[in-house]
């Protein structure tokens, strides 16, 4: 049963559900009604009894031979038939239970039910008369000219019963008509809110890997739906810059790997020629191919440095480090590069620590510092900041060189992005440089960020949390 | 090593008699070379020994180049002999050869 349920539709078990509760609902207010109908119909007619009964208490007088009887009301027979027909009906007997006067619509029928001695006053119920009429039964005990006996009001429940009947039927047809429609209702409802998932679905099932582009219909952003398509097509819009992103990578790994393979092998092959047998161009041409091959091996060092980062979930080991400490390290070793170009780097440093792993913390900074010289023209100053700032550690790197473009900004740490795309390794490295203090960085938590004006300069600022 | 002396214990190095005067990390790079007098030794190996540098991908290549550039012109301008080499594409050697 479980399984036949779970393997339903949604949209048939939301129906289902929908017409089951209504159902029960219907069903309550039903016999709720009935119930209550019911009562009101039998205190009415309660009351109806009581009246009889002090009519027929007034009215039944006694002959001298202390026989009950009722007046008449004159000769006419039709007319006593009808007063017969009216009522009120009543019965008289005697407390040892014979009976001493009765009148009803014939004069052969009496009620099947035995007298209840009721102690003290007025007992109501429903019985039944010979000719199976129904009746409904009013007694209690009162004296009549004197003498002690019981008499028992009647009147036929015909009516009420009709009335309780028609009520039952309309409720037996109209309750599973209710139920039927509600279901029905039910089934619009589920159908009208759930079709947009058809839609979805059938639009998602287009989607691959090569057709990111495409994006789920939002039918409504403000209902569950239209925000679950929503945060779908988030996911989409992220998942198709990560392909593309991954994409563009792919293609200039390929390219930079294959510039110095050409290399090398253009250089192997000169010095095959028959002609190039000397010992000193020999050499000169393994030296050659040596130093392309070093290349080869720290370009794809850096790529597997960025390809674990991607895949490990390796978690960098934090301690305090002496920020500034470690700044003036970075500075007393790439300083011998700056001077070769004539440039300074000055430091003003608050003295800061800061929760980090300490090598990434240095990568990233002495990637940061080597671009700032390498981009920075001759003689220009280049200046190291390191200070407090709320709850963060920042270090900044600042030069006096071209500056990046707005356009570059944000593209400028990706992997192998160059603002100058005729500016390859001649000026130094593959582009990663970048990436990777970037990636060392966000790795611990922190992350950089980078102001620049073009012909200004470029700031480079390394926010940590402390 | 030929007419090159170096006293370990006060840090000086004199060539011919003359005292060359060296930083800390110039010293020790030279240090470096004179234990494997005669052999190739590579930038990976100067990285780690005088850098403490384990990690690649960091731009001290171009750092050790610079050193080794500054190293060679206090110790070998002016000799006929030159001790320091650069063997390209591997690494540099410290040995007495007339350079070819």
């Amino acid at each position: 049963m479980r399984q036949w349920w779970q393997r339903r539709s949604l949209r048939l078990r939301l129906t289902l559900w929908y017409a089951f509760t209504s159902t029960i609902i219907l069903v309550a207010l039903g016999g709720m009604l009935f119930f209550v109908m019911h009562g009101r119909l039998l205190s009415e007619m309660d009351r109806h009894l009581r009246g009889d009964f002090e009519l027929v208490e007034s009215s039944v007088s006694r002959d001298e031979t202390g026989d009950f009887s009722r007046p008449s009301y004159g000769d006419d027979e039709d007319a006593a038939e009808r007063e017969k027909q009216a009522g009120p009906w009543f019965e008289i007997s005697s407390p040892s239970g014979s009976i001493l006067l009765r009148e009803g619509p014939s004069s052969d029928w009496k009620v099947l039910s035995p007298v209840r001695h009721f102690d003290a006053g007025f007992g109501a119920f429903s019985a039944e008369t010979e000719g199976h009429l129904h009746v409904r039964v009013l007694e209690n005990k009162t004296r009549l000219a004197g003498e002690l006996v019981i008499l028992r009001v009647f009147r036929p429940e015909t009516e009420l019963r009709q009335a309780l009947a028609e009520l039952g039927a309309v409720l037996a047809f109209g309750l599973p008509l209710a139920g039927a429609l509600s279901a029905a209702g039910g089934y619009v409802i589920a159908h009208r809110s759930l079709s947009p998932i058809s839609q979805i679905a059938a639009r998602a099932r287009q989607i691959t890997a090569e057709s990111l582009g495409g994006r789920l219909p939002v039918p409504n952003p403000y209902d569950e739906l239209g925000q679950l398509a929503t945060v779908f097509n988030a996911t989409l819009a992220r998942l198709e810059n990560s392909f593309a992103e991954l994409r563009r990578f792919t293609a200039d790994a390929s390219h930079e790997l294959r510039t110095p393979l050409t290399a090398l092998r253009a250089v192997g092959e000169a010095a095959l020629r028959p002609d190039a047998g000397d010992p000193k161009s020999l050499r000169e041409a393994l030296s050659s191919m040596l130093e392309e091959a070093r290349r080869l091996s720290d370009l794809v060092d850096a790529l597997l440095l960025l390809a674990r980062a991607d895949t490990s979930g390796v978690s960098p080991s934090l301690e305090q480090v002496d920020f500034t400490g470690l700044v003036n390290e970075v500075r007393e070793t790439l300083l011998v590069l700056a001077e070769e170009k004539n440039q300074q780097i000055e430091t003003m440093a608050e003295k800061v620590t800061v929760r980090a792993d300490r090598e990434l913390l240095r990568l990233a900074l002495l990637n940061l510092v080597h671009n700032a010289i390498r981009y920075s023209a001759e003689g220009l100053m280049i200046s190291l900041r390191v200070r407090r700032q709320e709850a963060n550690a920042v270090a900044e790197v600042i030069d006096q060189g071209p500056g990046i473009a707005p356009q570059h900004q944000q593209k400028i740490f990706e992997r192998f992005y160059r603002v100058d795309k005729a500016r390859s390794r001649a000026s130094g490295g593959a582009g990663l440089g970048l990436a990777i203090a970037r990636w060392a960085i966000e790795r611990q938590g922190g992350h950089i960020e980078l102001e620049s004006q073009p012909g200004r300069g470029s700031l480079f600022r390394i926010v940590m949390p402390k | 090593m030929a007419d090159l002396d170096v006293d370990l214990t006060v840090r000086r190095v004199t060539r011919a008699g003359r005292v060359i005067d060296l930083t800390p990390r110039e010293f020790d790079l030279l240090i470096q070379l004179l234990r494997s007098a005669g052999r190739i030794v590579s930038r990976e190996t100067l990285a780690r020994e005088v850098w403490q540098e384990i990690r690649r991908a960091t731009p001290l290549d171009n750092v050790i180049d610079v050193h080794i550039a500054r190293l060679r012109r206090k110790i070998d301008d002016g000799f006929a002999c030159r001790l320091i080499h650069t063997i390209r594409g591997v690494g540099f050697v410290l040995r007495e050869e007339p350079d070819t």
